[in-house]
């Protein structure tokens, strides 16, 4: 034998060669040594006073507070809601369980979530509403008046609190912005910025004192819920914007009134204690959370709250109340306050259950119309080829632009409600990356059976004996096969690229369900 | 043909695992993370934790660990360390003993019939654990000193049931065989794990610098004794039951890699025979599962199979050599196409040498680039081990399986502790207790 014959071999040993050098030469600076920590002292010791500016409005920064508080923690349930798409909440509802959303979820005012929050699109908590846990979303998150989040508020986009929100802890990879008297009980982390706001929607003005806003008189209010859709239509002929202002409006009038202070005259009358704990009171804070602002006994602070319910300042609900005498003297005003008064003991019961449907309609109609309207503006005309179902509302939009944004809604109104044109188009466009994916992941297999059929074909020439007669010249199957697995092969390896560099853009992956 | 067909199938789950491992590295390199990372929060959830320490026979090192705890950064009120002395015949449970009476949040359990190994051990601790959460620490490991913050963050999320941190070889000087393991470590958790991770697959809980809501274990039932590696095994129920699994790159921890052929062979035997276990009771569950995507289902699949690659290689090599030996003559022509199939399977599956590599780049130590072939001895290795424990998986179906326990030395977190475990400086074997009062 020629031992030159092994020369080959040889070639198989040079990769090996650096092997040796570095094992006995050694150059490697290892182990790769651990930092102790990285993360920084502040947030690894929770007990550590945070600084003054991460706490904007707390106003008593004792640490035993900042110690009880810690010790409120979530308790996970184990059990997860699972919601694909958008969901909204009606008011009031409390649900002991986490909430998973893959869309945008909006809680209404009064819920309670005794649970955490996660959602793959926006958060809307609505006012006066409390969630147990945490907040977790890779959008906007917005905490509307009087709402409390005991948990963490993490966000990759803005986080908005509005006033009198409490939350313990917030972080995002963008801005938080802060309304007056919006609370923080431990830290704020924003990656760019942390601004404060005004008021983001208009407060309502106290019963007396000095001339609240122009409001419509309750006669109006009283009729305008008897308004039908192509009323409003008839009255905002004068353009979209016009239409979505006076339902706007409309709607803000239907709100409830947040906070409605008593007479500042009669307060007087209360010790400074009793003022402290009704102000807190009304502003929707609970009995033990007073207790630990005004470090009192939440024991004792439940006796000055019956007192005070007892001696008229507040109602049962913890409301301020106000007094028959001041009524009278100034009935104008109180001609404005009463049916927001009456509005607001209506609204304890469910929302949905108390609207009549065209008022449902209407608050659905205001919230999207401005932004469905813009889009009109654009793509009319390509709308109305796309949906056979629209082409009445464009009809009507030729003559009144407006009335074609309601009566497409009136089209959702006879089938589904929910479902608005933009979610529409969102899942046809979904359905068509779908089979573009299904395509794509397709490839690979069909590649390999290419690969297959090219062995056997080349191997097992009689099975494509015919087929192979059929070609021209010297070609034979294996090679059309041998074609096809290149070209599959090619498109399986673009198509791998152009999806890995497609995700590069994205933070997150929705997880189908 | 019979042996085509063979060669045919033996590719497509070759080609399978080679593109996987491809796409792992792609995305360490290049990708950004589908995941939202919670290192913004950590530190700020304080919830109650649990840190299990099952330990037999492991007085060079649980001294170590144990002081390591009493340093962590996490607030001790919020603490609280159970160590489960399973049946030492060592001052294991002594050394504990001492810790636990100086610290409060430190406590003991000695389990006096002791048996069913590791699994059996975490059981017993988990019924006196009152922490929210529950996290699992070997005796040879030594962490950071904020890690507990870093893998209790991500539990803000509610679907999170798991989570796993990084661990680093420490002794990685003592032989060609720390080296090779701590190849494997950092191609398996800088980029494989990480990738999973990233990509919003499912990481794997290693069984120790990791953890758990409590809920969830109580949920699923705690961890299966017969299972010889009950993390997998935990892992996959945890997924199958809806929760989340995440990786925590900056969570590290230092580990006592073994450093004996012998060793390796024990230990590889068991993880492949614990696995082998796991594909076999879950499999079909992850197939028939509703929540999970077909994506999520191939990529549980894969996972499950990975150490049936090496045997299938070994049945390969046997083909192709009868075939050879038989004068087949169509193995003649497809010869090549053979080859050029096994030298992809050898980058490609058990030992992903692309993989490491990139990990390798990725933690800047490129000088250590230049052992990687020494991985082709572990390769060839795993092919026999892994087919030995398939045999035996299959003579012992009914489950009662040796725990055969690695024996550690302190030459991991001994060194670190000493400071001198870096710059391949000799290593010095660590004489195991070091009481801080």
């Amino acid at each position: 034998m020629n031992i030159l014959a092994l020369l080959p071999f040889a070639v198989l040993a040079i990769p090996i060669i650096p092997v040796f050098v570095e094992l006995f030469r050694r150059k490697d600076k290892g182990p790769r040594k651990i930092p102790e920590r990285t993360l920084n002292k502040e947030g690894s010791n929770i007990f550590a006073q945070t600084p003054s500016e991460d706490k904007p409005n707390v106003s008593d920064p004792d640490p035993s507070i900042e110690r009880m508080r810690a010790k409120g923690r979530v308790k996970i349930t184990g059990e997860i809601i699972r919601i694909v798409g958008d969901a909204s909440i009606p008011n009031g509802l409390e649900i002991q369980n986490d909430i998973v959303a893959h869309g945008n979820l909006r809680l209404g005012s009064r819920c309670r979530i005794n649970g955490s929050i996660k959602a793959f699109g926006e958060v809307d908590v609505g006012e006066e509403s409390v969630v147990k846990g945490h907040i977790i979303s890779r959008r906007k998150v917005t905490i509307r008046r009087n709402a409390r989040v005991e948990g963490i508020v993490d966000s990759a986009e803005d986080i908005i609190l509005e006033e009198n929100t409490t939350v313990d802890t917030v972080s995002t990879e963008k801005s938080v912005k802060l309304a007056p008297n919006a609370k923080v009980n431990r830290r704020i982390s924003a990656a760019v910025s942390t601004s404060t706001i005004r008021s983001l929607t208009p407060i309502l003005e106290p019963a007396t004192g000095s001339p609240s806003p122009k409001r419509e008189e309750p006669q109006k209010v009283e009729g305008a819920t008897q308004l039908t859709v192509e009323e409003k239509r008839g009255e905002t002929s004068n353009g979209k914007n016009g239409l979505f202002k006076i339902l706007q409006d409309r709607i803000k009038s239907l709100e409830p009134p947040k906070t409605q202070p008593t007479e500042e005259s009669r307060l007087k009358a209360l010790n400074p204690s009793e003022l402290a704990i009704h102000k807190l009171a009304t502003s929707g804070r609970d009995v033990y959370e007073i207790g630990l602002r005004l470090l009192m006994d939440p024991v004792e602070v439940q006796g000055v709250i019956d007192s005070l319910i007892k001696r008229g300042y507040l109602n049962e609900n913890l409301r301020p109340v106000i007094h028959e005498d001041t009524e009278k003297v100034s009935e104008a005003t109180i001609s404005e306050t009463k049916p927001l008064r009456i509005q607001r003991e209506k609204k304890e019961k469910p929302e949905l259950e108390e609207l009549p449907i065209d008022e449902v309609f209407e608050k659905l109609l205001a919230s999207k119309l401005h932004v469905e309207v813009k889009k009109k503006d654009g793509k009319e005309s390509t709308m109305e080829a796309k949906d056979e179902a629209d082409k009445s509302a464009t009809k009507n939009g030729k003559e009144n632009p407006s009335g074609d944004a309601v009566s497409s809604w009136q089209t959702k109104e006879d089938g589904k409600l929910s479902e608005t044109r933009s979610q529409r188009e969102a899942s046809e466009g979904e359905d068509k990356s779908t089979d573009k994916e299904y395509f794509l992941a397709s490839l690979p297999v069909l590649t390999l059976l290419s690969i297959l059929l090219t062995e056997v074909a080349y191997y097992d020439s009689h099975v494509f004996f015919f087929l192979d007669q059929t070609l021209p010249l010297n070609f034979r199957m294996w090679m059309i096969f041998l074609g096809f697995a290149v070209i599959l092969g090619l498109l399986s390896g673009v198509g791998i690229l152009r999806y890995l560099k497609s995700k590069t853009g994205s933070t997150w992956k929705e997880v189908p369900l | 043909m019979i042996f085509d067909i063979i060669i045919a199938i033996l590719s497509i789950v070759m080609i399978a695992y080679m593109l996987r491992h491809f796409i792992f590295s792609y995305h360490a390199l290049f990708g950004a993370p589908h995941q939202p990372s919670y290192r913004n929060v950590a530190g700020i959830y304080p919830p109650k934790v649990t840190v299990l320490i099952p330990a037999h026979n492991e007085e060079l090192v649980i001294g170590d660990l144990l002081q390591r705890m009493t340093e962590l950064t996490y607030p001790k009120e919020n603490l609280e360390v159970i160590v489960i002395d399973d049946s030492s015949t060592d001052r294991t449970g002594g050394i504990a003993d001492e810790f636990a009476a100086i610290y409060g949040f430190i406590k003991v359990i000695h389990r006096k019939n002791g048996g069913n190994g590791k699994p059996a051990a975490l059981n017993d601790g988990i019924k006196l654990a009152s922490g929210e959460i529950v996290l699992t620490f070997d005796a040879d490991y030594y962490p950071q000193l904020d890690i507990i913050e870093k893998l209790t963050a991500p539990f803000i999320d509610p679907e999170v049931g798991v989570v796993q941190g990084r661990v680093i070889v420490a002794n990685e000087d003592d032989s060609i065989v720390s080296k090779i393991v701590t190849l494997e470590r950092i191609g398996g958790y800088r980029v494989d794990q990480a990738a999973r991770d990233s990509l919003a697959l499912f990481p794997q809980y290693g069984g120790t610098v990791g953890g758990f809501r409590r809920e969830v274990l109580e949920k699923i039932g705690g961890w299966d004794s017969k299972m010889l590696a009950e993390d997998t095994d935990l892992t996959i129920r945890c997924i199958l039951n809806g929760y989340q699994v995440r990786y925590i790159n900056d969570a590290e921890c230092y580990e006592e890699a073994v450093n004996t052929w012998r060793a390796y062979w024990n230990q590889r035997y068991r993880w492949a025979k614990g696995h082998m276990q796991c594909a076999v009771k879950h499999l079909r569950k992850v197939l028939q599962t509703k929540h999970l995507s077909m994506l999520e289902k191939v990529e549980l699949t894969l996972l499950l199979g990975i150490y049936f690659t090496p045997v299938l290689i070994l049945v390969g090599w046997t083909v192709g050599v009868g075939a050879y030996l038989a004068s087949n003559k169509s193995i003649i022509p497809s010869f090549m196409l053979v080859i050029s199939t096994f030298m992809y399977s050898a980058v490609g599956n058990f030992a992903p040498f692309f993989e490491i590599g990139t990990g390798v780049y990725l933690d800047n130590r490129r000088r250590l680039m230049w052992i990687l072939p020494v991985l082709t001895l572990p390769f060839f290795l795993m092919a026999f081990c892994c087919t030995k424990a398939f045999i035996d998986l299959i003579i012992t179906r009914d489950g009662n399986h040796n725990w055969n326990h690695t024996i550690h030395n302190g030459n991991g977190n001994g060194k670190v502790r000493n400071g001198n475990g870096y710059n391949g400086k000799k290593a010095q074997t660590c004489n195991g207790r070091r009481l801080k009062p």
